[in-house]
């Protein structure tokens, strides 16, 4: 009878899941040297441009801060003085980005309340809240933001409107090592709220769990997830997505979501298999708006996060 | 390394490097991308002249840091993440489950040991010079790893291998 070991190694050799035939496995190594190679080249000439954009910088401040002779009509610098947003209570790191609200102009911010200095971020209390109609003061928050990771925090995520109601939804993000988790806030304008968007699935079909809205906004090897906005013939429906890329094919799941209000109806479902060049994948647009932020130049930014 | 030396490398070595770190992570998919990585930098690094001995010992250990330091920092997407209910993976089968239940129900470093013993064919040296430890931790790790693993795969020892075990102890 085999010892233990032996049985042990014949188990657990013959219980290890073994890769499919590689037929091009030598080759996609060689493209991912490559683009590991790429990659470099381009980091080093973004350094070398942040370098040389610092140092340029640096001399318009210092002459800035020297010239005392300011023509008629010049403005005073921007300082580092956060905006009163008449929330009163003292605030910083300030992000702002501009939303619709029934059709008018206003802006979104996500702030952390200051206690002395300003915490790090992913340090302090960090909110979402909204200007509503464009005056410099905040109309209404939502509950303190939670899961706001160092070395980045919470962040503006974007502003689609997702219903084509004339009113943005307000997406705020978390950052992690190869993407974003994201949550979505409804606006409501009077009485002023922002809501967080909850899932419902009334016919149980959906691939999300009900509860508060939240998806991923990833894009690594082998696996995607992200959002998107779909015009069907009976409206307009927000998609939720996730893709497994296991070549040649993806296994993508969609999920999509009517929402009204800060309500988010699951209507309908789907699980398919299609060619990886096929699958759906996040971009640096939700729904046709510009993602904030460092997921401004998403993907290219989210390993600088994990740092 | 050449192209020759890598596609003898990927055909010999590969499968069976996947498998370990897959083991050990249950992620098959993120255990591919792992090795896969640590194959791309082993070539980089030769292409800069630089010797590398050992080359499978080499790929393994950096295939597992990859891997373990991917599940620490996918800890934030996780947040996100269970909000979207799993796919149905492929369901592994018969003795796959049995493997992967009992190793599941290790604890990581435990988990970690047994795989680069019995799959890899680590020493005890080998395995203390990858996981920064002792020997001496890593026999420990290894004793209880195994009697746990015997007893969850239902294991028989030989009564004479028994007898060998305990004058060894």
């Amino acid at each position: 009878m085999p010892s233990i070991d032996d049985q042990l190694r014949t188990r657990m050799r013959e219980g290890a899941p073994r890769p499919g035939g590689d037929g091009d496995l030598v080759e996609r190594l060689a493209a991912r040297k490559h683009r590991r190679a790429a990659t470099r080249r381009i980091g080093t000439i973004g350094l070398v441009a942040v370098v040389l954009l610092a140092t340029a910088g640096t001399f318009v401040a210092l002459g800035r801060a020297f010239n005392t002779d300011r023509g008629p009509g010049a403005t005073p610098a921007a300082t580092q003085t956060p905006p009163d947003l008449g929330l009163g209570f003292p605030i910083c790191d300030v992000m702002s980005m501009p939303i619709t609200v029934a059709g008018a102009q206003g802006n979104a911010y996500v702030f952390t309340k200051a206690i002395d200095a300003c915490p790090k971020p992913g340090d302090g209390h960090r909110f979402v809240g909204a200007d509503l109609d464009g005056d410099g003061t905040v109309d209404a928050t939502a509950p303190e933001l939670a899961d706001c990771f160092a070395p980045v925090g919470c962040e503006a995520f974007a502003a689609p409107d997702v219903n084509g109601d004339g009113t943005s939804e307000i997406a705020v993000s978390t950052a992690g090592a190869d993407g974003y988790g994201v949550w979505l806030y409804a606006v409501r304008w009077s009485p002023p709220a922002l809501e967080p968007n909850t899932v419902v699935d009334p016919q149980g079909i959906g691939n999300l769990q009900t509860g508060a809205l939240q998806f991923a906004w990833v894009d690594v090897v082998g696996h995607a997830e992200g959002a998107r906005c779909d015009t069907l013939p009976n409206g307009s429906t927000f998609t939720i997505f996730g893709a497994d890329k296991m070549d040649p094919n993806a296994n993508v799941q969609v999920t999509d979501l009517r929402i009204a209000g800060a309500t988010a109806t699951v209507v309908g479902a789907s699980h398919d298999r299609v060619p990886i060049a096929e699958a759906p994948a996040p971009g640096n647009t939700l729904c046709g708006t510009p993602l904030h932020g460092s997921a401004a130049n998403f993907p290219e930014a989210v390993a600088a996060n994990a740092s | 390394m050449d192209e020759v030396e890598l596609r003898e490398f990927v055909r010999e070595r590969y499968p069976r490097l996947v498998g370990a770190v897959a083991l050990m992570t249950d992620d098959f998919a993120s255990a591919e991308d792992a090795v896969q990585e640590a194959i791309v930098r082993a070539w980089e690094r030769t292409e800069r002249g630089e010797q590398i001995v050992a080359l499978d010992r080499w790929v393994a250990a950096v295939a597992m840091n990859l891997s373990r330091s991917r599940l620490r920092r996918l800890r934030v997407e996780r947040l996100a993440r269970p909000r979207l209910v799993a796919a149905q993976p492929v369901q592994p089968s018969g003795d796959r489950i049995d493997v992967a239940r009992a190793l599941a129900d290790l604890p990581r470093r435990q988990r970690e040991v047994a795989v680069l013993r019995y799959v890899l064919d680590l020493s005890t040296e080998e395995i203390a010079t990858q996981m920064r430890t002792s020997e001496g931790t890593v026999k420990s790790q290894l004793f209880k790893a195994r009697g746990h693993l015997a007893e969850a795969l239902s294991l028989v020892e030989d009564p004479d291998e028994e007898n060998s075990h305990a004058e060894h102890r």
